[in-house]
């Protein structure tokens, strides 16, 4: 969210600059009308649906450092924008264009401003959640956020949140107003910006010739879209490309399947599916438990295809940011709550496992305003494919068999309240986490240690209490404590299995909340905001779920006595 | 007697059992936790180096790492002779008090520091985290130093005995004070001297700053498009003349000084007079002829002529040459000492105006003009340096200028300053403001309050402690010098050095972070930093450096360090100036704690492997098979 938000900022700037350029034309569609906000809705998707999205979605743009089809720029934009990819009901593609070529354009109520406290401060009705560009050039948010580039520039750190959504509602106004005109389409599909003459008068090239000819067909009824489009997609085909991007061009049928097919969210569905399937004993019993392992390669397969492609098309690890790491835990709790099934044979374990898993993934899916699932390039000090490969995929795979244990532990949670005899359950229970927290403890360890290895190798120190490291450190010796006191006799069946969720608590900090709480330290890269309130009500009803399974285990056990 | 008999012993003590137990490591482990959670909220609030100040480098900290340290050194002592079940356990802790080790070795003995590069400059001197007092008495060629870590309590003399006997006699230092602004004050004196100080605030959106103005020794500031300056009488609009108070003994003073200059400089031909700012003392003169092929080096400053003028003008804040029929000889000077460079005006006829009213790193530059030069010789007597008493007179045209006027005969603290705005050398506005009053100026939508009407001033240069601000760096420290009981204290913030005077002799004192000089030097032959195409956001930052000024250039970059005599150097940061040669932040290190560091690593990580599997399932089955 935040990168994005960066380079919008970026974008938004270079576009105010270049303003003199476009001002000569007055964007590219010529004939804006005023229209209320109704009308101008209908408008845009009446024009969208004729809009064929198919020609034109596989032309390359550049943007943020790489080169993606025209398909991930609209979706990504009209995401920012919007916060949401289809709510207008038409293909992000559509949105897009029909934004550049509805005569009503300005009118349609599409920035989603997310902080009803700023709609107040900007002149509206706090329940105003979608504005249109008209609306946001009649307000103050220029005003408001002119001492903010000011203080940004001098302590980044120092804005509140409050400020960066002004920031952020000023980006959305900036980035709307370049895609009504024609200037963010127009700049990403020449690559003659690529040579960084920024500000520079534009050259009139082909592209951008053939890029008006299209969308002047797509506002007259009596031209061939298909034609128009393979024109441009010629055209821009030609264009000189640094050397260093060319590898993009054969990416692009991957990409735009990538984005179709989702294969992440079909993963979530079915991990869900069979985990409520077979934990129903009923549907157990009738089946078998070999078809629970024979289906679950469909959204395993499902799963690795989708890492197998964003590893594709980036050419690293996909564990960049927190979006990938989430994606890739979610696999290793289904590959290692599917080790205990192999070992132990317990079903009931692997159908929560894969019910967690499949929620996380979800849940991954679900908030890309929050966890960015973009594939642009990362920053200088990431670009080590061989440390990313190990440490930090080493540390996030342990962070997956410490959610295993938590799972365990939670399921002993309500087990208090299901059944009065638990001993024996406990017992082969507590177990299974006591194994998970060792292979977790290690991979962990070993993580850490890597990425002292790193740390020394590209900073200068091995261990310097960065934050991201402290905490990864602070998550392991959680664990090692309950480890230990275990072997002090302190920790019985049900505690140990109880402790697990209390101890998950720090790998969430070590995880999440360095990076979107903390917001300090080296490991900068990571920084971002949002989903505080997930974040909260995991916490708040984790430790209610606690609180209520220790009353129940400690009443139980003084019933017994 | 065999270590199992030692062992066995110990077992028996109660305090031993207890060092050596889970009982203890559970607590430690848990309140290791709690203690660097703590530090990481603390470097999330305030900075990584107070969190570490605060926590990791606190003294009950290391002795809490120490119980934890000998806790996992019994653990593995109290169960020898180790049966063959627990040799992961023993190989694992064994590891862990390596790696453990490993760190306090390159805590205690390790280097780390900062070495900033200019491109085309080369330099040796790498900047510590510790801090320290430097210095040299006239005459001697070494330096002393003397180091100590830095505190974020501050001290008075009792507590700086440690500084103080390395010190010798000659001076003493006084006071520490971990957070602190030393500033330049005024205050009224007892004494009548006819000078007058203000303090003024200037407020806009962007910024908010008070600063002071005195006749005294700061007349005249330039900030941002104005300059600033405080002048004695009334001014009147009307005839758009002054009625500045023309004798005063400030200006027949500075008058007598300048007079003493220029006879200092003894041949015919032009000088530039280099003083101490201080003391006003003569350091070196040097022939401008010489000066301007070849730079002079005084004090560590490199100093060279950036431009010679005949007749300066200063047009859109900058020095130019102007009408040839005029003659105002400036020159503009180039002062390095580092990596900083400072620019500094000379005027032939206006010899008290610098830049830097404080010194450009401890120096004043006067340029003397040649006795039988054209325009210099007669433009020295009385009536002509009177004429030209106001030195930046000539840069009201085109300038913004912002005069404080004191009505004269008033000699009231609170009386109204008269506040005069030019606008490109245009009257614009005048008015009389109080203390506590503002005035709107015509640029940027600024206020400009006064702050308190000083008659009588004296200056005074006082240490402020000031507040830690949140999520920004740590302020620098400050110290206090004494020489003896009588004379004045003396103020050093981080990065300050001074002359100070003992008996008569001049030492040259500084405080701030401890330095390293490197047995090589870096010459930084290209920086250059490459961006994703189309993007500012940067690919990778390189550097291509050359050792001693021979041998192969080699590139330093991010994941690429480069080793040299048992130093490695990192690519750490970069600084691109808008003018002016990119700067490289190399991370200098040596660490004689990285081999144990590994090794236990290696050690750890084996134990870890050995003990999950003799505890797994298949190993167990195996030895029952057994």
């Amino acid at each position: 969210m935040k990168n994005l938000m960066k380079l919008t900022l970026v974008l938004a700037l270079e576009i105010f600059f270049t303003a003199a350029v476009y001002a000569q034309h007055e964007g590219m569609n010529p004939k804006v009308e005023s229209a209320t906000p109704e009308k101008a809705m209908m408008d845009l998707k009446i024009q969208g649906e004729q809009i064929q999205k198919d020609p034109i979605r596989s032309l390359m743009v550049h943007q943020n450092g790489r080169l993606k089809p025209f398909d991930t720029f609209a979706q990504e934009s009209i995401l920012f924008l919007n916060g949401s990819y289809k709510r207008t009901g038409l293909h992000p593609v559509q949105t897009y264009l029909a934004l550049m070529t509805s005569s009503t354009a300005p009118y349609v109520e599409l920035v989603e401003v997310r902080d009803p406290e700023l709609r107040v401060q900007m002149g509206f009705m706090k329940s105003k959640r979608f504005m249109s560009l008209a609306d946001l050039e009649s307000s103050n948010i220029s005003s408001l956020t002119e001492p903010l580039f000011k203080k940004q520039e001098e302590n980044s750190k120092s804005l509140t949140s409050a400020e960066k959504t002004v920031l952020e509602t000023f980006n959305q106004a900036m980035l709307l107003q370049a895609v009504i005109r024609g200037d963010h389409l127009a700049r990403a599909a020449d690559f003659s910006f690529l040579k960084g003459t920024h500000g520079e008068e534009m050259a009139a090239s082909e592209v951008q010739a053939a890029l008006r000819e299209y969308i002047q067909c797509l506002m007259s009824s009596e031209c061939s879209q298909g034609i128009k489009a393979e024109a441009l997609l010629a055209v821009s085909g030609k264009q000189e490309t640094p050397d260093m991007f060319k590898h993009y061009f054969e990416k692009t049928k991957a990409e735009i399947f990538y984005n179709d097919f989702r294969p992440f969210f079909w993963a979530s569905l079915f991990y869900i599916l069979l985990g409520v399937l077979f934990s129903l004993s009923f549907i157990r019993n009738k089946i078998g438990t070999k078809w629970l392992s024979l289906l679950l390669v469909l959204p395993l397969s499902l799963h690795i295809l989708g890492l197998g492609l964003r590893v594709y098309i980036t050419q690293f690890a996909p564990v960049t940011n927190m979006y990938g790491t989430m994606i890739w835990v979610s696999l290793g709790v289904t590959v290692f709550s599917t080790l205990l099934f192999i070992l132990y044979k317990n079903a009931y374990v692997l159908c929560a496992a894969l019910i967690c898993s499949g929620l996380i993934l979800m849940l991954t899916e679900q908030i890309p305003m929050i966890l960015s699932p973009d594939l642009d390039p990362i920053v200088a000090v990431l670009r080590s494919n061989f440390w990313l490969s190990t440490h930090v995929t080493t540390i996030t795979i342990s962070y997956a068999a410490f959610t295993v244990a938590a799972v365990l532990g939670n399921i002993a949670l309500f087990r208090v309240w299901i059944h009065k005899e638990n001993d024996a359950f406990f017992k082969e229970y507590s177990h299974y986490a006591y194994r998970m927290i060792q292979l977790g403890c290690f991979l962990l360890t070993v993580g850490i240690i890597l990425g002292g290895v790193w740390a020394d190798y590209s900073w200068g120190r091995f261990w310097g209490w960065d934050p991201k490291e402290t905490w990864a450190l602070i998550a392991d010796v959680g664990f090692l404590a309950i480890l230990h006191a275990r072997i002090a006799g302190w920790l019985k069946p049900f505690t140990l299995l109880a402790f697990s969720p209390v101890a998950y608590l720090l790998v969430i900090m070590a995880w999440y909340g360095v990076n979107f709480i903390l917001a300090a330290g080296l490991h900068s890269y990571g920084f971002s905001s949002g989903g505080a309130l997930v974040v909260a009500i995991y916490v708040v009803v984790q430790a209610v779920v606690l609180a209520l399974g220790f009353w129940r285990y400690f009443s139980l056990k003084k019933v017994a006595a | 007697m065999g270590l199992a008999n030692v062992v066995s012993r110990l077992n028996k003590n109660k305090f031993f059992r207890f060092i050596s137990s889970v009982r203890l490591a559970v607590p430690t482990m848990l309140i290791l936790c709690v203690l660097v959670g703590w530090g990481t909220i603390l470097e999330s609030l305030y900075n990584a180096e107070y969190a570490s100040l605060r926590v990791y480098k606190s003294w009950w900290f290391s002795i809490f790492m120490l119980i934890l340290w000998l806790n996992i050194f019994c653990a593995p002592l109290a169960r020898y002779p180790f049966k063959k079940h627990q040799i992961g356990f023993v190989v694992t802790h064994i590891g862990l008090l390596i790696l453990l080790a490993g760190g306090l070795v390159t805590n205690r003995l390790g280097i780390d520091g900062q070495l900033q590069v200019m491109e085309g400059t080369s330099n040796s001197s790498v900047m510590l985290s510790r801090l320290m007092v430097g210095y040299q008495t006239e005459g001697s060629p070494s330096i002393q130093k003397i180091v100590f870590d830095r505190s974020i309590n501050s001290k008075d003399s009792s507590n700086l005995d440690f500084i103080n006997k390395e010190l010798g006699a000659w001076f003493k230092v006084n006071q520490y004070l971990p957070f602190a602004k030393v500033e330049k004050n005024y205050e009224s004196s007892p004494v009548t001297s006819d000078e007058t100080s203000i303090s003024f605030i200037m407020k806009s959106q962007f910024f908010n700053v008070t600063e002071w103005l005195s006749t005294q020794d700061e007349p005249e500031k330039q900030m941002g498009p104005a300059t600033l300056r405080i002048v004695k009488g009334e001014y009147v609009a009307a005839n758009n003349s002054r009625k500045t108070e023309k004798k005063t003994n400030k200006k027949s003073e500075k008058k007598e000084s300048l007079k003493k200059r220029t006879t200092s400089a003894v041949s015919g031909a032009e000088m530039v007079q280099i003083l101490d700012a201080q003391t006003e003392k003569e350091i070196q003169t040097v022939p401008l002829a010489k000066l301007l092929n070849t730079p002079v080096v005084v004090n560590g400053v490199t100093i060279t002529v950036s431009k010679k003028l005949n007749n300066a003008i200063v047009a859109a804040n900058k020095l130019a040459e102007g009408d040839p029929s005029g003659s105002n000889p400036a020159l503009e000077f180039e002062l390095k000492k580092g990596g900083e460079t400072k620019r500094e005006v000379s005027y032939v006829k206006h010899a008290t105006f610098s830049l830097h009213p404080q010194g450009a790193f401890g120096l004043r530059l006067q340029y003397l003009g040649g006795s039988g030069g054209s325009a210099i010789g007669p433009a020295m007597s009385e009536e002509n340096i009177q004429e030209n008493s106001e030195p930046m007179a000539m840069q009201r045209p085109g300038g913004n200028v912002i005069e404080f006027h004191i009505p004269s005969g008033n000699q009231n603290n609170n009386q109204k300053v008269q506040v005069v705005l030019f606008k490109n050398g245009e009257f614009v506005q005048e008015a009389f403001v109080g203390p506590g009053e503002s005035v709107q100026t015509p640029w940027m939508g600024m206020q400009l309050f006064i702050g308190s009407v000083i008659h009588n001033s004296q200056s005074a240069v006082v240490a402020r402690p000031v507040a830690l601000e949140k999520k920004s760096n740590l302020p620098p420290s400050a110290l206090e010098l004494n020489v003896d009981a009588a004379s004045p204290s003396l103020w050093l913030s981080e990065g300050d050095e001074k002359e100070i005077m003992v008996g008569n002799k001049r030492i040259h004192v500084f405080y701030g972070r401890e330095n390293l000089t490197l047995p090589f030097e870096i010459a930084l032959k290209k920086f250059s930093k490459i961006d994703y195409p189309g993007t500012e956001t940067p690919m990778s930052y390189e550097s291509l450096v050359q050792i001693n000024g021979h041998g192969p250039v080699t590139k330093i970059s991010m994941n690429e360090p480069l080793k040299v005599e048992g130093y490695t150097i990192y690519q750490a940061s970069y600084s691109l100036q808008p003018n002016g040669p990119p700067v490289s932040v190399f991370s200098v290190n040596k660490d004689p704690g990285r081999f144990w560091k590994y090794l236990g690593s290696i050690i750890l990580a084996i134990g870890v492997i050995l003990y999950t599997l003799m505890k797994s399932r298949l190993y167990r089955k195996e030895k029952r098979g057994v």
